[in-house]
C-alpha cells in the first residue's frame, strides 16, 4: 500500500517536470481579449474604448496606467480583467494606453502627458460617450498622474480612484539612503538620461527590481509547484509577460519626476505647477477612493495615505488590501469594495 | 489537509525558495544602500554618460562625410509627424465644435418651426414663425407692405426703360413711406 502510494506521487512528481519543461515549448496564450475600439489616436498613444455588455450607468470610466510598463494587466483574459469586469457590470470604460515612448519622444515631459494625452484624452472620452460627468481611475504611477490631473482638470471629474498610487515621496523605506541624497542633489542622473534621450526599458525594469527583488526565481517555484495545472500556468505566462514587459521612459518625463516629486515632494509639499496652471491636490474635489495593498513592495502604504489628508473632496474613503502590488487587476470581477463605491456614484441609468 | 502540504516536496521547495530569495533580496538591498556605494554609482553615471556623449557626437560628425542618417534625424522627421498630427487634431476639435454648434441651431430651428415659440431661438426665421403662428394680423401687414413695394419698384423700372430720359411715374416719398 505505501510502495503504490509512493508511485502514485512520483508519477505525479515526475509529470510536474515534464509539464514544467513542456511550458517554454508552448505559444503564449493570448492577452487582452475584451471588445475594444480606438476612438481617438495621437503619436502612439490610443484611447480605446470598451462598450459595457449593458448600459447601467452615465458616468464612464477613464483608465490611466503607468508610464513604465504596458496596461495588459487590466485585461490579461477573461476571468483575469478588471475591464471585462467593469464592462459586465454595465459600465463604459476608457483606457488611455500611452503606447512605447521612442526616441523623438525624449522631450514629452509630465506636463506634456497631463495636458496633450490625459486632458485631450478625457475630453474625447466625454464627446465620445456623450457624458457630463467622469470616473478617472489611475493605477501606480498612472494614479499619481490621474491626481495631478484631476487636480488641474476643468472636466467635470466626478470620482477619482487612484489604485496603489504613490503620492508623497519623502521617503522610500527600502532605499532611504538613495531618498536622502537625491534629495540633497548628491546623486544626478540627467546627464545620463539626457545622453540616452528615452531610457531603456532593461534600465527601467532594473530599477523596480531593485527596489522589490533584486533577485527573482520563486515565482518560478511557484510555476513548477502548479505546473500540472493549465489554467495557473496560463495565467502565470500571462503574467510573466506584463511584469517582464517594461517600457522605455521619456527623459524629460523622468527628469520631471526625479526633481518635482523625488526632489522638492511637490504633491505633499505643493508648489506643483502644469503648464501654467496649479496642480495642488487641495484642488481636487472629486468623489476619492484610494486602495492600498499591504504587500506591496513597490509602493508602501506610507507613500499612498498622506493623500488623503491633501485632497478637498468631502466624499473619501481609502481601502487598505490584503494584496501585493498587482493583485488587485487580476482577480477576476469587480473586486466587492469597488462594487460597493463605484455604482452609486456613477449615476444608475433610470 | 496541512499534513499533505507539508509532505509535497514542491511546495517545501516553493515556500523554502521564496524565503531563501526574500533574505537574499533585503542583503543586496542593504548593501547598496550605502553611502559609499551611491556617491560611487553616481560618479560612474557621470563617467558613462559623457563617454556615451563622445560617441554620439563623432557618429553625427562621420554621418556628415558618410551621408547616412542618424538617430536624431530620424527622430525630427518623426517629430514633423507628430506636430501635423497634432495640427489636426486640433482642426478635429474645432470642426466638431463647429458642427455640434451647427446642430444646434438646426434643432433650435426645426423647435422653433414646430412649436413657433422656442424662448432661445432668435433666428429669422424663428422670429418670423413666432410672428405668423401667434400674430396672424402683423404677419399679413408685413406681407402686403412687401407686395406693394415690389409692385412700384417693377412700375419704376418698367417706365425707366420705356422713357429713360424722363419716366412719368416718379417714386415720390410719399410713394415709399407705406
Amino acid at each position: 500500500m505505501a510502495n503504490l502510494e509512493k508511485d502514485d506521487r512520483f508519477k505525479k512528481d515526475s509529470s510536474k517536470w515534464e509539464h514544467f519543461l513542456n511550458i517554454w515549448k508552448q505559444p503564449l496564450p493570448e492577452i487582452g481579449m475584451t471588445a475594444r475600439e480606438a476612438v481617438w489616436k495621437k503619436n502612439k498613444s490610443v484611447l480605446w474604448y470598451y462598450p459595457p455588455v449593458e448600459k447601467k450607468y452615465n458616468v464612464p470610466i477613464f483608465l490611466i496606467y503607468s508610464l513604465v510598463n504596458k496596461p495588459t494587466i487590466l485585461d490579461l483574459a477573461p476571468g483575469e480583467s478588471i475591464i471585462e469586469a467593469l464592462v459586465n457590470e454595465g459600465f463604459q470604460v476608457y483606457l488611455l494606453d500611452f503606447g512605447i515612448p521612442g526616441y523623438e519622444d525624449s522631450g514629452t515631459s509630465i506636463d506634456d502627458y497631463l495636458t496633450d494625452y490625459i486632458e485631450k484624452g478625457v475630453q474625447r472620452a466625454l464627446r465620445h460617450s456623450k457624458a457630463l460627468e467622469i470616473t478617472v481611475m489611475g493605477f501606480c504611477l498612472g494614479g499619481t498622474l490621474a491626481a495631478m490631473y484631476t487636480a488641474i482638470a476643468d472636466e467635470p471629474v466626478k470620482n477619482l480612484i487612484l489604485s496603489v498610487t504613490p503620492i508623497d515621496f519623502s521617503g522610500m523605506p527600502t532605499f532611504d539612503q538613495w531618498a536622502a541624497e537625491i534629495k540633497k542633489g548628491n546623486v544626478n542622473f540627467d546627464e545620463l538620461i539626457d545622453v540616452y534621450g528615452t531610457v531603456p526599458a532593461d534600465f527601467i525594469q532594473a530599477g523596480i527590481r531593485l527596489t522589490t527583488s533584486p533577485l527573482y526565481f520563486s515565482h518560478y517555484l511557484s510555476l513548477l509547484n502548479k505546473a500540472d495545472d493549465k489554467a495557473y500556468v496560463e495565467r502565470w505566462r500571462r503574467f510573466n509577460t506584463w511584469s517582464n514587459g517594461h517600457i522605455p521612459f521619456a527623459g524629460a518625463a523622468l527628469k520631471q519626476l526625479m526633481e518635482d516629486l523625488g526632489r522638492k515632494n511637490k504633491l505633499v509639499n505643493g508648489g506643483l505647477n502644469i503648464k501654467g496652471r496649479s496642480g495642488d491636490l487641495q484642488n481636487i474635489t472629486a468623489n476619492l477612493l484610494v486602495t492600498c495593498s499591504m504587500h506591496d513592495r513597490l509602493v508602501p502604504e506610507e507613500m499612498i495615505r498622506p493623500v488623503m489628508d491633501l485632497v478637498s473632496s468631502r466624499d473619501k474613503k481609502y481601502q487598505l488590501l490584503d494584496a501585493g502590488h498587482a493583485t488587485m487587476t487580476e482577480t477576476g470581477g469587480l473586486p466587492p469594495y469597488l462594487k460597493k463605491w463605484l455604482p452609486k456614484r456613477s449615476d444608475p441609468v433610470k | 489537509m496541512p499534513n499533505k502540504s507539508r509532505k509535497d516536496p514542491y511546495q517545501k521547495l516553493k515556500l523554502l525558495g521564496s524565503k531563501k530569495e526574500q533574505q537574499m533580496n533585503q542583503k543586496i538591498q542593504e548593501l547598496l544602500n550605502k553611502k559609499e556605494y551611491i556617491q560611487s554609482a553616481a560618479q560612474h553615471s557621470q563617467v558613462i554618460a559623457h563617454k556615451v556623449k563622445k560617441i554620439q557626437d563623432s557618429v553625427e560628425k562621420l554621418s556628415v562625410p558618410f551621408n547616412i542618417p542618424t538617430k536624431k534625424d530620424v527622430a525630427n522627421v518623426a517629430k514633423l509627424s507628430i506636430q501635423i498630427e497634432e495640427k489636426i487634431d486640433d482642426m478635429d476639435e474645432k470642426l466638431f465644435y463647429l458642427i455640434n454648434e451647427i446642430e444646434e441651431l438646426k434643432q433650435k430651428t426645426k423647435k422653433g418651426k414646430n412649436t413657433g415659440d422656442s424662448p432661445y431661438d432668435n433666428t429669422s426665421t424663428a422670429r418670423n414663425n413666432r410672428a405668423s403662428s401667434n400674430r396672424p394680423y402683423a404677419a399679413k401687414r408685413v406681407n402686403e407692405k412687401k407686395k406693394k413695394v415690389s409692385s412700384l419698384f417693377i412700375a419704376y423700372l418698367r417706365d425707366s426703360l420705356q422713357n429713360p430720359k424722363n419716366p412719368s411715374s416718379k417714386l415720390g416719398e410719399r410713394q415709399w413711406q407705406i
